[in-house]
This record gives structure tokens, sequence and C-alpha cells, in this order.
């Protein structure tokens, strides 16, 4: 045997020390896990379990939550900004990505810009954009001289306004891993196809989309989880469109009733996790056609 | 190169973060004054003043130090975490000399048995409470404190509104429901649901002004009574004339006044006149009362008696501070939030042209009680908002 493949035999007769070293290597995430996510979760869905006087268990929240066509609207309404955002995060993040890949004139800033939405403090943009879209704020005013009798335009507290404003903040997430995987593409595919004489479409569509999905996925799944937990933004700028952060926040800490919020927080808790199932499941698809 | 200018700069950023750390200049009156620290520390949470006072307690405490020789340190916190973190106090140990709470906050630590200094046996060490008002020492917007706490400051709600764009404000409540169409869409509140009590405080003013009586017990009678029920509508009627959506937040509200959606509303004068001195808001926005009376507090300075010897001989020494003459002049100049203290001499005339004068305030105040009732609106308010 040569000393190559000596290092290359993975050692036997020292299962003990290496499961031990393992558990040891993995002690400090399960530790960090089960104390900062695992134990909190747990305290809020034995919470969650008591009634409005502090008896339990009970699931009086939880009925009270799903009857309730407040609460379902809030579902929805958190859900819908959260899916919308994530879809026009990804129809803005391929093209750029694919023209930055390109590394024309000017490259180097647009990446720049990409990263401003995360270089300043949610809250502070939020406020920001809404002075900027206020009807008497400058965009508005440009609008209404552009376009004549045109304006002004609604958007504060409006759905498609937070939907601008949550894709301003979360669509960067997006954009870098989609750039991230366009550029790691490897251009002899591509170029083998375009010589089989696939059109640009094609190309894009069977070599290029499909390579590049898992970027593209892991950055809309983040943008969907940001977006589906927002709470500066629409405190702020969403007048009475409150999604369930903002609701969670109102039933425990203005008014106390620590059951609720939990038991909202629960359900915000398994909406997100269903619906990230879903996604996973329906977008593993163009990843496992791959190129033809 | 790019890589060393990168790191530079970063290294510049967090020198100018870790450097200033609001150290004293040293007085110039020459006067022997004691070193900070050589008299001891204390720690004095603060439960009830906003950004404002969190400004202004970072402004004023340096000289306290300087004066008294105390090392201060200052935190801002909940009434919540402090009942907790009192309670956890052991005799002779405990680690907070002096706490600043609201009627209510008291009324919650008293219920509690948080121990508190008698700060009336300490005359000798507090000489300023003889500017206090005896009823003041003994009562707390009915909190019976025997006293164990004295105000530092009186707040005041008041109508606000911009100069600039309502020359004639509404001289009550009856007459602002009078005049709504004048100001309609323009009428500014905060969310009766929000973390700051201004909006449900407002509805609240104008159910008492519609004659309802909150000295009758929640929910009954007083849910039943016609005044309650017909002020309800009213005020449905009358909040279809608000901006709309209302704001989730003072802040808020102050963006609105400044965009011009907002011209006018009822909110505390201090932080609303402060906003304007720092530019939040614009200085045409002036604030009057009523004769019925808008929402009138204080909030209270009082001493854990389970705090360490040496916390406990500071408080004594910086509550004679907070509440000397000069300090609460400073206050009200500063800040526009009235004094505690009873002596009016020094006031300049110039202040009362933009808060009303005490006099005029002092019986105009609506204080905060039936508890129940104000729990109610902050949970069902929202669904007596009309529609534009």
């Amino acid at each position: 045997m040569n000393s190559a493949s000596v290092a290359a035999t993975p050692r036997r007769g020292n299962g003990g020390s290496d499961r031990a070293l393992t558990i040891l290597m993995l002690a400090p995430a399960i530790a960090y896990i089960l104390a900062f996510f695992a134990y909190p979760l747990g305290v809020t869905f034995l919470t969650s379990l008591e009634s409005d006087l502090g008896l339990g268990p009970t699931l009086m929240q939880y009925q009270s939550i799903l009857t309730s066509e407040k609460y379902l609207g809030t579902v929805w309404l958190t859900t819908g900004l959260a899916v919308g955002t994530t879809i026009l995060s990804v129809l803005l993040a391929v093209p750029l990505a694919l023209i930055l890949r390109l590394k024309m004139r000017g490259h180097r800033f647009i990446r720049l810009l990409i990263l401003t939405p995360l270089m300043v403090l949610a809250l502070i943009s939020a406020l920001g954009l809404l002075i900027i879209w206020d009807k008497n704020g400058w965009l508005n005013r440009l609008f209404s001289q552009l376009v004549p009798g045109g304006g002004p335009l609604s958007i504060d507290y409006t759905v498609p306004g937070l939907l601008l404003f949550y894709t301003w903040l979360y669509a960067p997430y997006t954009i870098l891993t989609t750039l991230s995987a366009v550029e790691g593409l490897d251009t002899n595919v591509e170029e083998a196809a375009r010589v089989a004489g696939a059109s640009p479409w094609q190309l894009f569509r069977s070599v290029t989309l499909p390579l590049s999905w898992p970027g593209i996925r892991s950055g809309s799944i983040l943008t969907f989880l940001l977006a589906f937990g927002a709470f500066n933004v629409p405190i702020i700028a969403g007048g009475d469109l409150r999604p369930l952060a903002v609701v969670i926040y109102t039933e425990a800490s203005t008014f106390q009733h620590w059951a609720r919020g939990s038991a909202l927080a629960m359900v915000m808790a398994v909406v997100s996790l269903v619906v990230i199932t879903v996604y996973l499941r329906l977008s593993s698809a163009p990843a496992r056609r791959g190129p033809t | 190169m790019r890589r060393v200018l990168i790191v530079g700069l970063i290294a510049l950023l967090v020198a100018a973060a870790c450097g200033g750390s609001g150290s004293v200049a040293p007085t110039a009156t020459g006067a022997a004054t004691p070193a900070p620290g050589s008299n001891g520390s204390i720690t004095f949470l603060d439960t009830a003043g906003g950004a404002n006072f969190q400004a202004f307690f970072g402004q004023i405490l340096p000289d306290a130090e300087k004066e008294l020789g105390v090392k201060i340190s200052y935190l801002p916190g909940s009434g919540a975490d402090l009942l907790t973190r009192l309670k956890a106090q052991t005799a002779g140990q405990g680690d907070v000399g002096l706490v600043l709470l609201k009627p209510d906050v008291l009324g919650n630590m008293l219920d509690a048995k948080i121990p508190f200094s008698t700060l009336t046996d300490a005359k000798a060490q507090i000489p300023n409470l003889a500017l206090i008002d005896p009823s003041d020492l003994s009562e707390a917007f009915g909190v019976a404190t025997t006293g164990r706490a004295t105000p530092f400051w009186r707040d005041q709600f008041g109508i606000i509104y911009d100069s600039a764009k309502i020359a004639n404000p509404p001289t009550s409540w009856n007459d602002f429901y009078a005049r709504r169409a004048e100001w309609k869409g323009h009428i500014g509140m905060i969310r009766p649901d929000a973390s700051s009590g201004g909006g449900r405080l407002m509805m609240r003013d104008f159910l008492i002004g519609a004659g309802v009586d909150f000295s009758k017990t929640f929910p009954e009678p007083l849910q039943s009574t016609p005044e309650w029920t017909a002020g309800l509508a009213k005020f449905k009627d009358f909040s279809s004339y608000f901006y709309q959506p209302l704001a989730s937040e003072p802040n808020t509200l102050f963006q609105q006044f400044k965009t011009g959606d907002v011209w006018i509303t009822e909110y505390a004068i201090d932080f609303t006149l402060w906003s304007a001195d720092q530019g939040l808001l614009q200085q045409s926005v002036k604030a009057s009362v009523f004769p019925t009376g808008l929402y009138g507090g204080a909030a209270y300075l009082a001493a854990p008696a389970n705090a360490s010897p040496d916390q406990k001989k500071n408080a004594n020494a910086l509550i004679n501070w907070l509440i000397s003459e000069k300090t609460q002049l400073r206050m009200l100049t500063q800040m526009y939030q009235y004094m505690a203290i009873n002596k009016f001499d020094g006031v300049p005339a110039k202040i009362n042209e933009r808060i009303p004068a005490w006099d005029t305030v002092k019986s105009r105040r609506n204080a905060l009680t039936n508890l129940p009732s104000y729990n109610w609106l902050k949970e069902n308010g929202g669904n007596y908002v009309g529609k534009p």
C-alpha cells in the first residue's frame, strides 16, 4: 500500500473517539439551537395553550384565530405580501444577474447599489420610502410633472406600496444568490448548447435557468421568510394593513394577551413552514430536469 | 491599495464609535466641586421618559454628577422589567437607587409591596420638598403614596395644531366636533391599539367632553349609560373626518404633520414642541387646552428602600437636585414640560407663547382613572373609528 492510499483510507478501530469528537464539534451548535430556538419555541407553544385567564391547557386561542375573519385575513395578507415580494424579487434578480454577468462598464457600481438596502436599517428605509412616496413627496411630484393630471400615485399605506417597499428591502438576498449561481455556471455548457443551435430563449430556459436554479431558490426562500416576518416596514408604512408580525406585537406587547400572541406566532411558524415545503417541492422540478 | 483604504476606513469608523465617552468638560466657574464619583454612585432607572427625556437626562445628569460628586448611571426601562428587578433586590444590597414612574406603575409597585423610602422623613436631606405641594406628596392620581414619592414633572396633553394652517383653533370638544368639516381629512390621531397611549387618551378625552362619566365602574354601569353609547357614536362620526390611515406611532403622526396631511390633533405638549425644536415638526406648531379638560398626568421620583446605603444616600441628593428650581426651570424651558414645584417667579414669559400657562392648565386636567375602561378603549377603540 502506498502512502497516498494509506492517507485516503479511513482509519478503523477508533470509532468511539471519532463519534465523541463529532459530538463535541456539534455540541455548541446543538446547544445554541436548543437554547435560542427549541426552548423559546417550546415556551411559546405552551403559552399558546393557555386561556385568556392564564389557565390551560386549552385550544381556545387557536379556535379563536381559525374562526376569526380578522386573523385569517391577516394570515392571507402576510402570505400574499411574502409571495408577491418573492415573485417580484425573482423577476428582478434573474435578468439583473444575466446582465451583470457580462461585466459591462459600471457593473461594480450596480453591484454596490444592490447592497444599499442591506446597509440601512429597515426602519430607516421604511421611513425614507414613506416620505419619498408621500403624495407630496418628490417622486409623486416628478410623476405629476411627467404625466400631467396623472398623479398622485397612492403608494403609502397600500398593498402595492408594501410590495414595493418589501421588494426594495428583501430582493437583494435573491439577487445576490442568483448572481452568484449565474456567475458560477460553466460557460462551456452554454457554449455547447449555442453551437448545437439553441436560440437565446432555449439556452436560457433549458441550460442557464436549470443550472442556476438552486441559487435562485435559496435566495428566494430567504426573501420569502424575511418578507413573511416583516415588522419594521408595515408598522411604519402599512397603515391599516397589519401583517402577522405587527398583530402579534400588538396582542402581546400592547394588549398583554400573551397566550393569543403566542398562538398567532405558532400559526405564523406553521404557515411559513407549509409554504416553504410546497415551494421546495414545486421548485425542485426545473433543477431535476437539467439541460436538454 | 483598495484593501488598505477599506481597512483604514473601517478602523476610523470603529475608533470614532469607541471614542467620546461623554466625559464632562471641566467647569469654568473655578468653584470647588467634588470629583464625580467621590461621593459614591447611584443607578437611576427611568420608566416614564420617552426619547425626549432620555435625551434631556443625557444633558442634565452630567451637571448633577459634577455638582453632587456622584456617579450616576441612567437607564431607561419599562415598568414591568423594573418591577421584576426591584422584587429581586435583597435588603441593603439593591443596585437601583432611584426610579422615575408614572402613577399607574407606581400604584402597581406599591400593590406589589415594593418598599420605598419615605422622602418626607428626609426633609433635611431633601430641602426642595418644600417647593412641592404637600397634597402631591401624599397622593398620586388616586394612589396613596404617603410621602414615598415626589412628582418630578406634570405632563399635559394639548390640542396641537399647525398655526400656519389653523389661525383659529377649536376651544372645546363641542366646538371641535361642530367645526369638523373645516378640517376634514386633516385631523390626526394615533391608533387606539398603538403602544403609545396618545390615541386612546384623545378618544377618552373626547368621550369626557361628550358627557361620559368615567367615575362610574366599568364595564357596568358605565357601558349601560346613554352617554357612553351616544359618545361612541359621536366619536365614530367625528373620526370619519380624520386623516386615515391613523398614525401607528407618534413619529408617524409627526411625519403626517410635516407633510401637511395633518393639521390638528391631541397629543402630549412636551414631546410635540420638543420635536418641533429638533426639526421633526414645523415651528408653527402650537398647543392649547380645552376648558373641559384634556389628559394630564405626572411622573414620580421614588427611592427603593432596599437599595444599598450608598445608593439611598445619593438618592436623596439627586432627588433634591432634580426638584430644584434651577433644574425644574430648565425642564420647563427646554422640554416644555410643566414643573412639579409651585414656584413660578423664575418662569420666562416667552414660554407661554408656546404653551398655556400653568394657571390656565391646572384646572383643566383629566386624570387617567378607571383603568378597565382605558384598557377597553385600547383593544376596542379601533372598532369605533369611522371610515372617511
